[in-house]
C-alpha cells in the first residue's frame, strides 16, 4: 500500500527517531569497548611491571584482573550491541539497512561483530596461558603464542571499535548531530592509537639476538618490519578515515600520550600492591614504567611523512600505486629502533645483524611498511563504506 | 561471506564460549574443598603439631590447592602460609589466602608451574613461632606440539586476514552492482 503525504512525513520521522537510537547505541557501546581497549593496556603494562619485578605469582593477581576487566567489560559490549540492534532490526525491518547481518539471525554494526570475535579470542586464550605457564615456567617470553592471541584480541577489539565509531560518525552526520560526529570521530582517532599501542607489546623483545633470524651467510631482525607493518597500517587508515589534514599524526599523538599516563599510574600501582600483599622484588625497582621507557621515539616521524605525503597526493591526484610507494619509502625512518630507555638501540641492531643483515632487515622493513600501507589503505576504504546509510 | 561460514562460524563460537564458562566454573571449583581431603599430612611447626589436610594431590598446576590446617592449640594459634617452588622450578614463591576456622585454618594455595613445590606453614604462638614443611607435587596436563599452541595462537591474525579478504570481495561485488545500475564508477586507482 502506498503511502499518503503525512503518512510518509511520519514514517521518516520514525526511522530518524529509530536511527538516532542505532547512533547513541553504537557510539556509547562503541566508546565503551574503547574503554576495555584501554584497560587491557594498563593492566598490560602493569602485569610485565609485575613479572619483571615480582613474577607470575598466581592467576588472579590485580594486573590480570584489570585485563580481564577489559576482555570483560569489551565482550560484554559487542554482545549488548547485537542483541539491542537484532531486537530492533527485527520489530523496524527499515533499520536492518543500517547494520550488518550474520547467519540470517543477527544485525549489527560490523564493528562489534569484530569486538565480539576479539574479545572471544583474548578471554579464551587467558586460560590457555595459564596452562603454558604451568608446563613452561612463568618467564616465558611475550612472543608467545597465547600472550599473542590475548594481545592480538585486545588490539582487534581497538579495531573493532574503530569501525563501530565510524558508523556511528557516518549515521551522525546522516541525522546532522555535529556533537555526536565530533566524539566519534575523536574516539576513531584514540581507538586507532589503541590498537597501535596494544600492538606494541609485542615488538619489545624483537631487538636482540634472541629473535634474529641466523641464516648462516646473512643475520635478519624483525623489529623494523612489524613494527613498520603495524604502524604504516594504523597510519594509512586514519588519514582514509579521519576528517583532517594532520590524522596520523594526531594518531601517534594519542600513542604517546598513552605511554607517558602509563608512567605515572603503573610504578605507584605496583608500590602500592607489594607493601599491602608484602611481596618482595626479585630484582631493583626502576620506579619507571617499563613499558614507558620501551616505547619506540620515531613513529612521529612516520606518521608525518605519511600525512605530508597523503596531502601531496590529493593534490597532485596521484595514482594509488605511486602514493603507496612513496609512503613506503619514506615512512621507514620513523620505524627504526630508538627507544627511551636505549636511544642507540638502532645502533646495537647494527653491530648483531652488521652491515649485510642490517640492509636486508630494512628491505624487509620496506615491504612491511608497504604492505602496511595497502592494509591501511583496505581498511580505510572499508571503514568508508561500512554501513553507511 | 557465506551464509554457511557465517553459520559455522557462530557454532565455533557458541562452542568456545561454552568452553570458556566451563573453564570458568572448573578455576572455581579447584578453591572449594571437597568433603574428603586427597592427602593427609601430620607436622609439627616447631612445638605445634599440625594435620594438613590437601584437597588435591597431585595438585593441578595452573589452579588453586585447597588445604586445611588443623591443631588441637588452635585457638590460641596464628597462621600464614606460602607455596614455594623447588630448586630448578621457574616460579616464585605464592602467598596463599588464608581463613581462620575453630580448628585451625583454611585456604587457599597457588601453584602456578609444575614440579615440586613445599607448602611453608608458619605458625605464631604461645611457645613462640614456628615453620612446618609440606611437600607437594603439582602436574599439568600433558603438553600440546608447539607447532599447535602457535596455530591457535594465530587465530586472532587469521580472523584480521579473512576480514580483509572478505572486506575486499565486498568491494569488488559492489563495484559491480554500482557498474550494472550505470552510475558513476568510483575509480579505486586514484588517491581518494
Amino acid at each position: 500500500m502506498a503511502l499518503t503525504g503525512t503518512g510518509a512525513a511520519r514514517s521518516s520521522s520514525s526511522l530518524t527517531r529509530s536511527l538516532s537510537s542505532v547512533l547513541t547505541l553504537r557510539l556509547s557501546l562503541g566508546l565503551v569497548a574503547l574503554l576495555g581497549a584501554t584497560a587491557f593496556f594498563f593492566g598490560t603494562s602493569w602485569d610485565i611491571q609485575w613479572h619483571v619485578l615480582i613474577g607470575r605469582d598466581r592467576t588472579l593477581i590485580p594486573p590480570h584482573l584489570v585485563m580481564l576487566t577489559g576482555v570483560g567489560i569489551s565482550g560484554i559490549a559487542a554482545l549488548s550491541a547485537i542483541v539491542i540492534e537484532t531486537f530492533w532490526a527485527r520489530r523496524n525491518p527499515a533499520l536492518a539497512g543500517s547494520g550488518t547481518t550474520f547467519a540470517d539471525a543477527f544485525s549489527g554494526s560490523l564493528g562489534a561483530y569484530i569486538i565480539g570475535f576479539a574479545a572471544l579470542n583474548s578471554a579464551i586464550a587467558f586460560p590457555l596461558d595459564a596452562y603454558w605457564h604451568a608446563l613452561y615456567g612463568i618467564d616465558v617470553s611475550i612472543l608467545a603464542p597465547f600472550h599473542i592471541m590475548i594481545i592480538s584480541g585486545m588490539a582487534l577489539v581497538a579495531l573493532g571499535s574503530a569501525y563501530m565509531l565510524v558508523s556511528a560518525a557516518h549515521l551522525a552526520a546522516r541525522l546532522d548531530a555535529p556533537i555526536a560526529q565530533r566524539v566519534a570521530t575523536l574516539g576513531v582517532m584514540t581507538a586507532l592509537a589503541l590498537m597501535m599501542s596494544n600492538f606494541t607489546f609485542l615488538l619489545f623483545e624483537l631487538i636482540g639476538r634472541k629473535w634474529t633470524l641466523d641464516l648462516g651467510f646473512l643475520s635478519v631482525n624483525f623489529f623494523i618490519a612489524l613494527a613498520a607493518l603495524l604502524g604504516c597500517w594504523t597510519f594509512v587508515t586514519a588519514t582514509r578515515v579521519l576528517p583532517w589534514r594532520w590524522a596520523a599524526t594526531s594518531v601517534v599523538g594519542i600513542y604517546y600520550l598513552v605511554a607517558l599516563i602509563d608512567n605515572f599510574y603503573v610504578p605507584p600501582a605496583t608500590g602500592v600492591l607489594m607493601n599491602t600483599e608484602h611481596l618482595a622484588l626479585r630484582q631493583a625497582n626502576p620506579g619507571v614504567s617499563i613499558v614507558t621507557f620501551e616505547w619506540p621515539l620515531l613513529p612521529l616521524l612516520a606518521a608525518l611523512a605519511i600525512d605530508i605525503v597523503a596531502q601531496m597526493a590529493r593534490r597532485r591526484n596521484w595514482s594509488l600505486r605511486r602514493l603507496m610507494l612513496t609512503e613506503a619509502t619514506i615512512a621507514i625512518i620513523g620505524f627504526l629502533p630508538v627507544l627511551l630507555w636505549a636511544p642507540a638501540s638502532v645502533a646495537r641492531l647494527f653491530n648483531i645483524l652488521g652491515p649485510v643483515g642490517f640492509v636486508a632487515s630494512l628491505l624487509l622493513g620496506w615491504l612491511g611498511c608497504w604492505l602496511g600501507t595497502w592494509f591501511g589503505q583496505r581498511m580505510g576504504a572499508s571503514m568508508q563504506q561500512v554501513e553507511e546509510v | 561471506m557465506s551464509k554457511l561460514l557465517q553459520r559455522v562460524l557462530l557454532a565455533v563460537g557458541v562452542v568456545a564460549l561454552l568452553v570458556l564458562f566451563g573453564e570458568i566454573g572448573l578455576s572455581i571449583a579447584a578453591t572449594l574443598p571437597g568433603s574428603m581431603p586427597a592427602r593427609v599430612v601430620q607436622v609439627k611447626a616447631g612445638p605445634y603439631p599440625l594435620t594438613v589436610d590437601l584437597y588435591k594431590d597431585p595438585a593441578n598446576a595452573g589452579y588453586a590447592l585447597p588445604f586445611t590446617i588443623s591443631s588441637p592449640q588452635a585457638r590460641s594459634l596464628t597462621f600464614d602460609a606460602s607455596t614455594i617452588p623447588a630448586e630448578g622450578v621457574d616460579a616464585t614463591p605464592v602467598h596463599a589466602s588464608l581463613t581462620a576456622t575453630a580448628n585451625g585454618a583454611q585456604g587457599t594455595a597457588e601453584i602456578t608451574v609444575q614440579g615440586a613445590w613445599t607448602l611453608e606453614v608458619d605458625v605464631n604462638g604461645p611457645a613462640g613461632p614456628g615453620t612446618a614443611l609440606v611437600p607437594i607435587n603439582a602436574t599439568a596436563p600433558p603438553a600440546i606440539p608447539l607447532w599447535l599452541g602457535w596455530l591457535i595462537g594465530l587465530i586472532p591474525l587469521y580472523g584480521l586476514l579473512l576480514f580483509l579478504l572478505m572486506q575486499r570481495k565486498r568491494k569488488a561485488a559492489q563495484a559491480v552492482t554500482v557498474v550494472a545500475g550505470d552510475a558513476p564508477v568510483h575509480n579505486e586507482a586514484q588517491v581518494p
